[in-house]
Formats: structure tokens, sequence, C-alpha cells
């Protein structure tokens, strides 16, 4: 019974792929374009909801990885060649021995230093991408072929989508078995307490890199698949904004659940096209940047009001608390004991952070 | 040789401003435990609110007065609003409302004050002062002046003021602190205004060098934050003497090697400094091991 949950869950899921199309083009703003975008934040974020919310990590270079997956997309296809399937795959392998050497330096480190390691990784990718030759600067790469699976080619936005929306399906699933896995308790053992997790035998830097790794996949996979769907990139889409908006998708939907990022991506794209559609009429001038503000206000009232996100409050309020819905109570209570101000340590260390 | 002392002077105005971002993060950091990402936001504000007053036809001393307080009423009204609210939650998701706060004040500001950069001369006007070969614009004097002022004006606050020390007796134990009847949250608001405070009145003697716009904030937030992690995080001369070591291998690195590599180079020393040392090159051992 308990089993079959999540897979009727996720059977449901994939049955709103194919609803949401057939309701393109009837609702403003819900293009097939709009949803591939959604659809590809979606997924990316999906991996950043593992790393922040179950092992209580902050990574702010999320779209470095996200950048990894399309450059090795784009440069194996275009300058070598090679098939865009086999380019994803090694972009993804990239990707994650990437994210294996920058876990094993930073996550020596504790509390929010990695946040900041992180960030500096994120800030110095985006900067090599503008500056090396391969990567074409800032001019970026075009011409990079689409998807095709045999004969079959993943030309229009509507096939695009539900491709995606397949592998985000599976994404879920696969992020769901990994938190309910042993490893995935000792992941949640680790966020709640890192001391605790350590006394009872968990390799608490191994399951963080580990997470991370995990987490770098699905935003490398979402990568090469955002550069087969565009056929052209730049450094612009790598940056520390995107980093942002994967934040924004994460914590806003909710750190708490795997079906976080899904909520979280459908509200960063709403208001992206709402701020880059209406605002320009009753503004002039305005420009898709006022997007900005909302993101940062969505981000503070969110945190301040709920600390867990929106799809984790939701569930709360419904009383769904139910060990398949609701994954992380431990971390959800140990985020609301203690206060940040009345016993701040000057620095986090280890053991300090474990009061928290 | 004249090409390496301009370089040098150019450094150390870059690093000035640097140090006056870095100081902020470090200010914030020690008596609450949070990197406000929202720092540079505030030069920002500090900045336009200098171009507007100065355009209104308000002299120049009070336009800059009323930068400092801008940007520090400013500082306070988001500290009581969001990480005053929120104190409860974990330092890492009070540093994530730090980041809502700094793009939304962007925003925010390009509503109010557009696109366009704006700039006013410098404060004193003039040819530039040879020293040892370098030109040095009589702005960049302005800056170091400026910086000095803040670095012996924090070192006399913390050092020789009671409420100075009450704020570090905050940072070292917060407890202990509320024992001698010092409220933590108290500190922590006026450590927000104190540190916005700085970065507005750094904001308006920035403009002349580097004009003034809605964006200039982030950049100089993470640069600022550089330094600061360079200095160790948690010594206001610490941040002034990463900021102005920054500045200078930065402005070498674009002089001798390539321009371009200026912003790399801030942030693979970023990298290296937080994976290699993280208590700063300056800063002493922290015990983080579990």
């Amino acid at each position: 019974m308990s089993r079959l949950r999540p897979l009727a869950a996720v059977i449901a899921f994939l049955a709103v792929g194919p609803l949401l199309l057939l309701l393109a083009g009837t609702i403003p703003f819900l293009l097939a374009s709009n949803l591939v975008v959604f659809a590809l934040f979606a997924l990316a974020a999906t991996g950043l909801v593992l790393i922040m919310g179950f092992s209580g990590q902050v990574s702010l270079g999320h779209a470095a990885f996200y950048g990894i997956g399309a450059y090795t997309s784009a440069i194996l296809t275009v300058e070598a060649g090679w098939s865009p399937l086999l380019a994803v795959v090694v972009g993804v392998v990239i990707s994650g021995l990437v994210a294996a050497a920058l876990g094993r330096a930073v996550f020596r480190l504790s509390g929010h230093f990695l946040a900041m390691a992180t960030l500096a990784f994120g800030l110095f990718f985006f900067y090599l991408l503008g500056f090396l030759d391969i990567t074409g600067g800032n001019g970026g790469r075009g011409g990079i072929p689409k998807l095709a699976f045999g004969s079959f080619e993943v030309l229009t936005d509507e096939r695009m989508f539900l491709l995606v929306w397949v592998l985000l399906g599976v994404g879920v699933l696969i992020a769901r078995n990994v938190v309910q896995s042993a490893t995935g308790r000792a992941l949640r053992a680790t966020g709640s307490s890192e001391v605790a997790a350590a006394c009872s035998g968990v390799n608490i830097v191994r399951v963080k890199v580990g997470v991370f790794v995990v987490g770098a996949l699905y935003a490398s996979l979402a990568g090469s698949l955002y550069a087969h769907w565009v056929t052209y990139i730049a450094p612009d889409a790598f940056g520390l904004l995107t980093s942002i908006q994967f934040l924004v998708i994460a914590t806003v939907g909710g750190l708490g659940t795997v079906w976080g990022a899904i909520v979280g991506a459908a509200f960063v794209v709403g208001i992206s096209e709402l701020t880059r559609e209406v605002v320009p009429l009753f503004v002039e001038g305005a420009t898709g940047s006022y997007e900005t503000v909302a993101y940062g206000a969505a981000l503070i009232l969110v945190l301040v009001a709920f600390h867990k996100g929106i799809a984790d409050a939701v569930l709360d309020a419904v009383g769904r608390r139910s060990r398949s819905a609701r994954l992380a109570p431990a971390a959800a209570a140990g985020a609301e004991v203690g206060t940040t101000i009345d016993s701040a340590p000057p620095a986090e260390t280890g053991v300090q952070k474990q009061v928290r | 040789m004249n090409d390496l002392a301009q370089l040098l002077a150019t450094g150390v105005t870059l690093g000035a401003i640097y140090a006056m971002v870095g100081v902020g993060f470090v200010l914030i950091n020690n008596v609450t435990g949070i990197i406000n990402f929202a720092q540079g936001e505030y030069l920002m504000v500090g900045a336009l609110t200098a171009t507007t007053l100065l355009a209104a036809g308000i002299p120049l001393a009070v336009a800059v007065a009323g930068a400092t307080l801008a940007a520090a009423a400013l500082g306070g009204l988001v500290e009581r609003g969001t990480i005053h609210v929120a104190r409860s939650a974990s330092i890492e998701t009070l540093i994530l409302i730090t980041i809502g706060t700094s793009i939304t004040l962007s925003g925010l500001a390009l509503l109010v004050w557009g696109v366009t950069p704006r700039r006013y001369g410098p404060f004193t006007a003039g040819p530039p002062i040879d020293v040892f070969g370098a030109s040095i614009s009589r702005q960049s004097l302005w800056v170091l002046a400026f910086a000095a002022v803040v670095a012996v004006g924090l070192w006399w606050f913390f050092e020789r003021t009671v409420v100075g020390k009450a704020m570090r007796a905050c940072a070292m134990n917060p407890e202990a602190a509320r024992l001698q009847a010092i409220s933590p949250a108290r500190m922590s608001l006026l450590a927000f205004v104190l540190s916005t405070g700085i970065a507005g009145a750094a904001g308006a003697v920035l403009v002349p060098i580097t004009g003034a716009s809605y964006a200039m904030g982030l950049p100089l937030a993470l640069k600022g934050f550089t330094a600061a992690v360079i200095g160790g995080l948690v010594s206001p001369l610490g941040a002034i003497a990463g900021g102005l070591l920054l500045g200078i291998v930065e402005s070498l690195a674009s002089g001798y090697i390539a321009s371009g590599l200026k912003d790399g180079i801030a942030f693979a020393v970023l990298f290296a400094v937080l994976v290699l040392r993280p208590q700063g090159l300056l800063g002493r051992r922290l015990a983080s091991r579990v």
C-alpha cells in the first residue's frame, strides 16, 4: 500500500503533462515554450532541494552544474560531432566528477562557509565561460543540434515538454527513493544534527558529498536538455541570477518535500512571464528585469513566514504528515527550536550548529 | 616603474572601496552570525540618494549626510522587518533572506531611479596629483581619507566606548552578554544601522569614481565579501587589510596579465581562501571540525 502510493502519485503526475499541453494556448502565459522552461527549472531545482532540504546545505552555485551540462552538450555536438544523447550523458558524468571534487574540498567546512564556497565557485565558473575560447566567450555558442531518438527528432516545444516532463517525473521518483533509502535516512539525520548523525556512525562528509553529486546530476541533465532545446547558449543563462532563481524555486516551493521544486518552478516562471508581459503595460519602459523584485519579495516573505517553503506549509496545514509525503520532520522541528540572534556564535562550529 | 606605481595607486583606491564594503560584512557577521548579502545595495542606495539630493541643489556635505542617514534608516527597517521577525530561523535561512533583500532593493532602485547610471563631479575640483610617478585623482584621496576615518572610528568605537564593547561582548558570547543586561537583539539592530550607514556614506563618496546605478550593489558586495573573508570575517581591520590586498592583486593582474582576468582573479582568490584557509589569510585558526 505505502509502496504503491508514490508510484500512483508519479503516474498521476505524468498524466498532468499532456493535460497542461492541452490547456496551452487557452490560458494566457501558458505556452508550450513556457512549460518547457518550467519543467527544466523544476528538474534542475529538484537536485537543489535534495542538497538543501535534506542534508541542510546551501548551494549558491547550482547554475554552474546547469552550465557544465549545457556547455558539454554544446561543445561535444558542435566541435566533435557527437550525438546529443551521448553528449548529455558525458555532461552528467563531468558534472558528477566536478561536484565530487568540489564537495570533497568544501564539505570539510561547516555552516555558511559552504554557501560562500559554492557562490565563489559559481561566480568563477561564470567568468570562465566569458573568458575561454572553447565556450565562445561572451558571445556564447550556437548551432547546437536538437535531441533525436533514432529518426524521432524532438523539434517542437510540445515534444520537448513531454520529454522533460517524463524525466522530471522519473527524477522526482528517484529523489524520493534516495531520501527514503538507508542513505537517505543518514542524509536527513545529517541535516537535522550533524553531531548526532556522526555519533550514530554516519560518515557525514561522504553523505554530504554524495547528495551534492546527485543534486549536480539533476542540474547538468536539465542544462544539457536546455542547450539542445534552445540550440544557442551564452554565459548569461548560467550566472548568479540563475543560481538565485534555482534557490528561489527550491526555497519558495519547499525544502521538506521532493515535490517542492515543481511548485517553486511554476511560481518563478509564472512571475517572470507576468512581469515581462503585464508590468510593461502599466509602467512605461519597464523590462523583464522587474521580475527580480518579485523574486526577492517572494523569497523574503516565504522565508520569514514559513522558513521551509510553500509546499511544506501546505502539507503541514492539510495535516498529511504521512511518511511518504512529508520527509524531513526532524529538520523542520530543528529549525523552529532556538534563536539565531540570541544564540548565534561568532563563528559557527559544527558543535554549535547542532544546538539550533 | 611608473606603470607599477600607477597600478599600485589604482589598486589601493579600488582596495579602499572593497574595504568599506568588507567592514560592513564584518560588523553584521560579528554580532549576528549573518552574511548580509544586501550590503552592496546600501552603497547603491547611498550613491543614488546623494545624486538625487545634489541634483536638487542641496549642498554636498548635506547630501552625503542625507545618503548616510537614508541607507542607515533603510538598514534598520530591513533588520526589523526581516531578520528580527525571522530570528528563530536557521542562519542559512537568514542568509537567504538577505539575498532576497539584495535583489528586491536593486529592483526597487530600478523602479525609482531607472536604468541610466548617474554621476557627479569630484568633491574637490582640480587636476590629478602626482605621487611617485602615479597620477592619483582627487576623489581617490577622498576615498582613502574616508576609509581611514572609518578604520580609526571603528577602532575607537569598539575599544573605547561602552556600546562598542557591548557589541564585542555579544559577538563573543551572546548568552553571557545577556547576563550583563546587553540585548543581543538591540545590538543586531545597531550593527545593521552602523554597517549600512557606513555603506551609504561610502556610496556617496564613490559616485565620482564609479558612477551610481541600480546594479552597482551586487558586484561591490561580492568584492567586499571577498575582502572580509581574506581578513577572516571577524575583524574590521582585517577586512580593510583584505580589501587593500584584493584591490592591489586585481589591479596588478589586470595590468600585467590580462584586463579580462580582474573579476575572475577575485573569485578564484575567494574560493581558494574559503577552501584552504577558511579562517582568512589574517585570521587565527578556528576549531571547526567535529
